[in-house]
């Protein structure tokens, strides 16, 4: 079979690869595809060949961590025995086969790269596994690229040294790959750090897994003494906390909205004791009187009173003229206010007598 | 003044008015029209909404309040809805841009000689000594950026903010 006959093949029978691919069971296929060994009969099963499916896997970058990457051992061995024939009878073939199998190894360290890092990814991203399976992955994926270290070492060292100078063609070979060589074997050093990193996170979040379990089992036996302390202890740097958070509170006011939702109850409640009224701007207008001013002139009548040598003060203010003005009620009590006020002066003489009206009778002497 | 700043003043749970010559940057900041719909696009992302009315800006939740968070903003805010009431009784012209005088203050709230109030002071401030509760009610109000002080100097003069709407529009629902 030719190789384009293989891609026919492929695509003709395109849905029962897949669905092969996909792990799904098939009870019958057909009969070219087991002849160009693509299935394999197994136990009345058909299933992909291995080498098909590690195709495909490597195309697709899909890595399982059972993968094993070996070790270029066989290719190293044969390597030196190509260069000591190729020394000795320095033929084409030898000089042909030393740069295929140069090829070769440079195409297991591109692939082992691009396999390693796809490896760390899907550990790094992986939810589906128990976190106990996916350390001992993480650690066997470590063995496994710790067991490549001393094979890079001895296949780079050879291609550096060993070969060199053998023939212009296999130095200008090993001159365009070794950069990228050399990049390969560096990359470990960086993919196992990544790893360990991996490793500790992990052990510190199956750490923080038990302790949340044993935390909820407390809590489930209603034990909250811990959790309340430590809120109580740290509510300055934590959101949720028995006290009030201070980090990165964000203060708010009650907008138009809730404030028309605001009970008036509670309102009344808080402003009890305060009676507040609604401030109106329109003033209360006085009405406006006429007041009445008299001025009686005390300085007259106490001239008169003087002039007329009055037995009786108050009646001869109840009588005078300035007091015209009065009657009744207010003429009365206008005379006393006179009366009381001219009382005071040293020249009036209180007699032990009372006039018609109850007042005392006084004399101006 | 950048949106991270103003961003800070109002989460502490400043209010901020126009009139303020204390927050003068932040709300010159928020009165631009571009300036306020970035702050206001960046807050509803996080469930808050960015308030700008009668004068002040504030933020409140996005969502309404429910009947235990306005429970609970009533509780933090008794004082000051007290505060406020009171001032409206003794000095009810009171009004936004207005000056406050502690002397005047004093002067009305003897003149008023009420029970009622002397109580209610006693309650908020826990004492009955005039000079107290007069200082005391007076940094209440500050603290409440509902007056702030017109000189640093002066320990008389206040001028009222527009903040004192908000608290008015609460205290008139019972009314």
């Amino acid at each position: 079979m030719k190789h384009i006959d293989l891609i026919k093949l492929l695509q003709e029978n395109r849905e029962t690869i897949d669905r092969a691919y996909k792990n799904e069971e098939l009870v019958s296929v057909d009969d070219a595809l087991l002849d160009a060994t693509l299935f394999l009969k197994i136990n009345k099963r058909y299933k992909l060949n291995k080498n098909y499916l590690n195709f495909a896997d490597s195309i697709l970058q899909r890595v399982d961590y059972s993968i094993i990457f070996g070790d270029y051992e066989k290719e190293y061995k044969q390597l030196v025995k190509l260069k000591r024939s190729y020394i000795e009878s320095n033929q084409e073939y030898y000089k042909i086969n030393i740069q295929k199998l140069i090829e070769n190894l440079y195409e297991k360290f591109f692939n082992r790269d691009r396999e390693i890092q796809v490896l760390i990814v899907r550990l790094e991203s992986d939810r589906s596994l128990d976190i106990d399976i996916l350390l001992a992955e993480a650690n066997n994926t470590l063995e496994k690229i710790y067991e490549l270290i001393d094979g890079n070492e001895k296949v780079g060292e050879f291609f550096r040294s060993d070969l060199r100078g053998l023939h212009g063609d296999i130095d200008e070979l090993l001159q365009s790959i070794s950069v990228d060589i050399l990049k390969y074997i560096e990359n470990i050093g960086k993919y196992i750090d990544q790893i360990n990193s991996f490793i500790v996170q992990t052990k510190k979040r199956r750490e923080l897994n038990v302790k949340v379990m044993q935390l909820s089992h407390r809590l489930l036996d209603e034990d909250s003494s811990s959790l309340d302390e430590y809120l109580r202890l740290h509510h300055e740097t934590c959101y949720f906390t028995q006290l009030r958070s201070q980090k990165n509170r964000v203060q708010i006011f009650a907008d138009d909205n809730d404030i028309s939702k605001m009970n008036r109850k509670d309102l009344q409640e808080i402003l009890d004791l305060v009676t507040v009224k609604r401030a109106t701007k329109d003033s209360s207008i006085k009405e406006q009187s006429c007041e009445k001013l008299d001025i009686i002139d005390v300085d007259k009548i106490i001239e008169d009173i003087v002039k007329e040598k009055s037995e009786d003060i108050y009646l001869s203010i109840k009588y005078h003229g300035e007091l015209s003005g009065y009657v009744g009620k207010h003429l009365v009590e206008e005379a006393f206010k006179v009366y009381l006020h001219i009382g005071t002066k040293d020249e009036v003489v209180f007699s032990k007598q009372f006039n018609e009206h109850g007042v005392k009778v006084a004399k101006w002497v | 003044m950048g949106i991270d700043e103003v961003f800070k003043v109002l989460s502490k749970g400043v209010m901020v008015s126009l009139n303020s010559q204390k927050y003068l940057d932040v709300a010159h900041f928020l009165m631009i029209d571009e300036n306020f719909d970035e702050l206001s696009t960046l807050l509803d992302k996080i469930g808050f909404k960015l308030n700008g009315q009668n004068g002040c800006f504030y933020i409140s939740k996005k969502e309404s309040m429910n009947e235990a968070e306005l429970h609970s903003f009533l509780k933090n805010h008794k004082d000051v809805l007290v505060a406020v009431a009171i001032l409206k009784q003794i000095l009810p012209y009171i009004d936004r841009g207005n000056t406050l005088k502690q002397t005047e203050f004093t002067h009305q709230y003897i003149q008023k000689d009420d029970a009622g109030l002397a109580q209610k002071f006693e309650y908020i401030f826990e004492t009955r000594d005039l000079k107290d509760v007069v200082e005391k009610f007076f940094d209440l109000l500050e603290k409440s950026y509902i007056i702030e002080r017109k000189d640093r100097d002066n320990k008389d003069e206040y001028l009222v903010l527009s903040a004192i709407e908000y608290y008015l529009k609460i205290v008139e629902r019972v009314v």
